[in-house]
């Protein structure tokens, strides 16, 4: 027979996942879980109360006794209005993307592997979707249902299903012509086997990375939203709000005047310096060196 | 008679008084580890291209072939560390500066690359990119003359209906056709060196064998000399036509044999080389024995410098052999 | 006797343009087809339809007895596991988020194989193609193309299969690592006894691989029997056109 070839063991190694990132994603990372572990623990920090202030502790300056921060002009204490307009802000930012993303990959999927009809009815019904602004969604939400958390939440997610779903059916149509889909079809597999399986996994990463890049931006727009007067209602605390409310205060104490504005640009910045170096790093497992 | 690695072993050049077209002396490309240090590609290469003649790179994916040819000609991949001379006409291109090498490309030195799709504007037709080219280097004096010798270009690489095709779009042609035009364009301006990288290798067979066939009708024709690159032996031995024509086995960044195409396909002396012809499919070898390239001999990397087997022939020692 | 797989009359078109005009042929149990023809002779979209990944628009495909075309989809379930495809690029060949395990596991699933098996037959099976348990763990993206190749192989054979669709699976490799694909597809045959359709443009290789050859030019059978007698005494100019190819590439 065939002379046999003596192939050296080879080793398969595998740094973890964290390790791979690069410096600049892992500290973004860092900066961002910090600025989670917070917000989700606000409600057992020593700060004070959000929403209880005293109209004879009005816009205290920095390191006034007990306001580190200072006071806005209703004597609330601003670091727990940051703390918590943060959190606010944060929520709004990134459960519209979480749910976009969900509903976007299954449209997408759908369209993806359905045949021409059942594909045109819905990519151009995502067209559709991809027309509306946001702002002007927005504002015929709260007409209807009433300014507050959920109306934001939902505008901010109709927004973003259609680029979701746009990126999810281009790489489905893609995969599903490759080889090793057209192998798993033959071997006797069941469909959702083969969609579980096989197509998505390997759609998953390019939808992951566009929408973490998404967040940034979506933390932006509902800052935009809030300041506009369609976030939440005061006195909830939402740096868009923040913002509104601080205005008169720019000539007087420009620093605090602009700390949400600040918090909102460094949020934006980090979630997609976190999301490309995901990117990299797992696609570094995907794709040919 | 102790020789050093690069171009002092005589690898097919029995002549030392022929000009050579294009000059390379100890060619080195490195990219960056991603674990740091270096990872070389390229190791220390030599080679001198004449007129007229082909000389085949003959090695497998990963040999650093693609790597060496493309840094000869100056095109060398950005994050690279290229090392060692290359001398073209007085003009070092590893250091010319790039409207020298722009206006070296495509006129005095022309590429045929291996994928015919991506070489060619899917966005223009067939006679604007071959115009255009000729126009860019002064070749003709006005569109109309242009034109005229893009139809004669090719007629001259086999195409028939010049006319209409000069019109198509490449993908209203075929593989085979859109490779032929990717060969006139690269001979457009009569080129002194022409750099194919594996022409035949995304075409069928025998298609492919009629695209070799047209290179070397050519070449004699316009005197060309022609770096090939191929991992085909069989496609190699078609190429390497004439007597004076070499060919230079890669492995792992350097040559391991070079000399005249009959030396070395006829009477390989490395182990490499003779495992790889051993490896041609043939009708006359029993299925399930096709010789097979063992990988200790694929891997190894402690190859000694060229030294000369017979007048014009060279092969890399192994560190057993005894220094003269 | 019945032959492993065979077909009839089969027709297919794409609009206005036919791409295989009733083209029939025989595979016996054991023995390797060749199929040989250049681009866009219709080769590959007959291995499609062979394996029902494709339908045509006329003409029988058998399975060993049963009718592949009129099963149902319960019953084109088990007949999957009689016929199986290794693909030409190995760089799609294999799924590139999941490891050597996960994808040969993958075939065991779908034909009912449980999961505490997986291990035991994956290796059984690497060694097979050659290849040791470590390469159990490593992602498409880590191997070479002759490595990548040999692991569909693998993959291929894991549920037994009675014939095995071959499309162009050497032609993107080098002509170096070919001779060990080709090795592999032999050993596998005089092993178990897999019947080979063996697609391919390339005449030298089918001719070094095949007991019988189908010769395709535009979607037409152009020439059919044993590779000896056809290509010692070729009585189409075509298959002349293919044969003046491998012999001047020969010159060695």
């Amino acid at each position: 027979m065939a002379t046999p070839t003596k192939t050296p063991a080879p080793r398969f190694q595998r740094r973890a996942l964290l390790s791979r990132l690069p410096l600049r994603s892992q500290v973004a990372l860092a900066l961002v879980a910090s600025v989670g572990l917070i917000v989700i623990l606000a409600p057992v920090l020593p700060i004070a109360d959000p929403l209880s202030g005293s109209l004879s502790e009005r816009l205290l300056p920095f390191f006034s006794d007990g306001h580190v921060l200072g006071t806005d002009s209703q004597g609330r204490d601003m670091l727990s209005r940051l703390v918590y307009g943060t959190r606010t802000s944060l929520i709004a930012g990134v459960v519209p993307i979480v749910i976009a993303t969900a509903l976007g990959l299954v449209i997408g999927t759908i369209a993806g592997l359905a045949g021409k009809v059942t594909n045109t009815i819905l990519m151009r019904g995502v067209d559709v979707m991809f027309a509306f602004p946001g702002v002007l969604l927005s504002l015929l939400l709260a007409i209807t249902l009433g300014v507050g958390l959920g109306t934001l939440i939902l505008a901010l997610t109709l927004v973003w299903i259609a680029p979701v779903a746009r990126i999810a059916e281009t790489e489905v149509t893609r995969i599903r012509e490759l080889d090793f889909v057209t192998v798993a079809r033959a071997s006797g597999a069941g469909l959702p086997s083969i969609l579980g399986r096989q197509i998505v996994p390997v759609a998953l990463p390019a939808v992951l990375a566009f929408s973490t890049s998404l967040v940034g931006a979506n933390i932006a727009i509902a800052g935009g939203l809030g300041f506009i007067g369609l976030g939440v209602p005061s006195p909830e605390p939402e740096l868009g709000s923040i913002l509104q409310e601080m205005q008169a205060a720019i000539y007087s104490d420009p620093g605090l005047a602009l700390a949400p504005v600040v918090v909102i640009i460094a949020l934006s910045m980090l979630f997609p310096l976190v999301g490309d170096g995901f990117r990299d790093a797992i696609s570094g497992r995907g794709q040919e060196s | 008679m102790n020789l050093d690695t690069t171009t002092t072993a005589s690898g097919g050049r029995l002549d030392a008084q022929i000009p050579l077209t294009l000059d390379a002396s100890n060619v080195s490309v490195s990219f960056r580890s991603p674990r740091g240090g270096w990872n070389t590609v390229v190791d220390s290469i030599g080679l001198g291209l004449e007129r007229s003649q082909v000389t085949v790179l003959l090695g497998e994916s990963g040999s650093g072939k693609t790597v060496f040819a493309r840094t000869i000609t100056g095109m060398a991949h950005p994050a690279a560390k290229v090392e060692g001379t290359v001398e073209f006409d007085g003009v070092d291109l590893l250091t010319a500066d790039r409207r020298a090498l722009r206006r070296l490309h495509g006129d005095r030195i022309g590429m045929v690359p291996q994928d015919p799709n991506s070489s060619l504007d899917p966005m223009r037709r067939i006679g604007g990119q071959i115009t255009e080219t000729l126009l860019q280097h002064g070749k003709v004096p006005n569109r109309a003359a242009a034109v005229a010798r893009a139809t004669e270009l090719l007629t001259l690489v086999h195409i028939a209906e010049p006319e209409r095709v000069l019109h198509n779009y490449p993908h209203e042609i075929s593989g085979g056709m859109r490779q032929r035009v990717a060969i006139a364009i690269a001979i457009c301006c009569e080129p002194e060196l022409i750099i194919a990288d594996e022409p035949s290798s995304a075409l069928d067979a025998s298609v492919g064998v009629q695209v070799v066939r047209l290179l070397d009708d050519l070449r004699v024709r316009m005197e060309t000399a022609i770096l090939f690159i191929t991992h085909d032996i069989g496609i190699a031995a078609l190429i390497a036509s004439k007597p004076h024509d070499r060919v230079a086995v890669m492995l792992g960044g350097r040559i391991v044999e070079l000399g005249f195409a009959h030396q070395v396909l006829h009477n390989a002396q490395h182990e490499y080389t003779r495992a790889l012809l051993a490896a041609e499919p043939s009708a006359n070898t029993a299925r399930g024995e096709l010789a097979v390239v063992p990988d200790e001999v694929r891997m190894r990397r402690d190859w000694g410098p060229l030294r000369d087997v017979e007048p014009g022939h060279a092969v890399a020692s192994t560190s057993q052999e005894v220094t003269a | 006797m019945s032959s492993v797989l065979a077909a009839d009359g089969i027709v297919k078109r794409f609009g206005a343009f036919t791409a295989l005009d009733r083209v029939s042929f025989r595979l016996e149990r054991g023995r390797t087809l060749g199929v040989v023809g250049e681009s866009g002779s219709g080769k590959s979209t007959l291995g499609r339809i062979v394996m029902r990944l494709m339908a045509p628009d006329a003409g029988v495909v058998t399975l060993g007895d049963d009718d592949l075309l009129s099963m149902s989809e319960r019953q084109l379930r088990m007949a999957r596991r009689r016929i199986q495809l290794v693909p030409q690029d190995p760089r799609h060949a294999l799924n590139p988020t999941m490891t050597v395990q996960q994808s040969l596991a993958f075939q065991l699933r779908a034909q009912g194989i449980p999961s505490r098996e997986w291990q035991a037959r994956s290796v059984e099976l690497l060694a097979r193609v050659s290849l040791t348990a470590d390469y159990l763990h490593a992602y498409p993206h880590e191997l070479s193309g002759g490595q990548a190749q040999r692991i569909a192989i693998a993959r291929a054979i894991a549920n037994n299969p009675e014939v095995i669709v071959a499309d162009e699976a050497v032609s993107a490799l080098d002509k170096s690592v070919q001779a060990q694909v080709l090795n592999t597809f032999a050993e596998l045959q005089s092993d178990l006894g897999v019947a080979l359709f063996f697609i391919s443009h390339d005449l030298a290789v089918v001719e070094h691989i095949s007991d019988d050859v189908l010769v395709l030019n535009r979607g037409q059978v152009v020439e059919s029997g044993p590779t000896r007698a056809v290509l010692d005494d070729p009585k189409d100019p075509y298959t002349r056109v293919l044969l003046d190819a491998r012999h001047s590439a020969e010159a060695v």
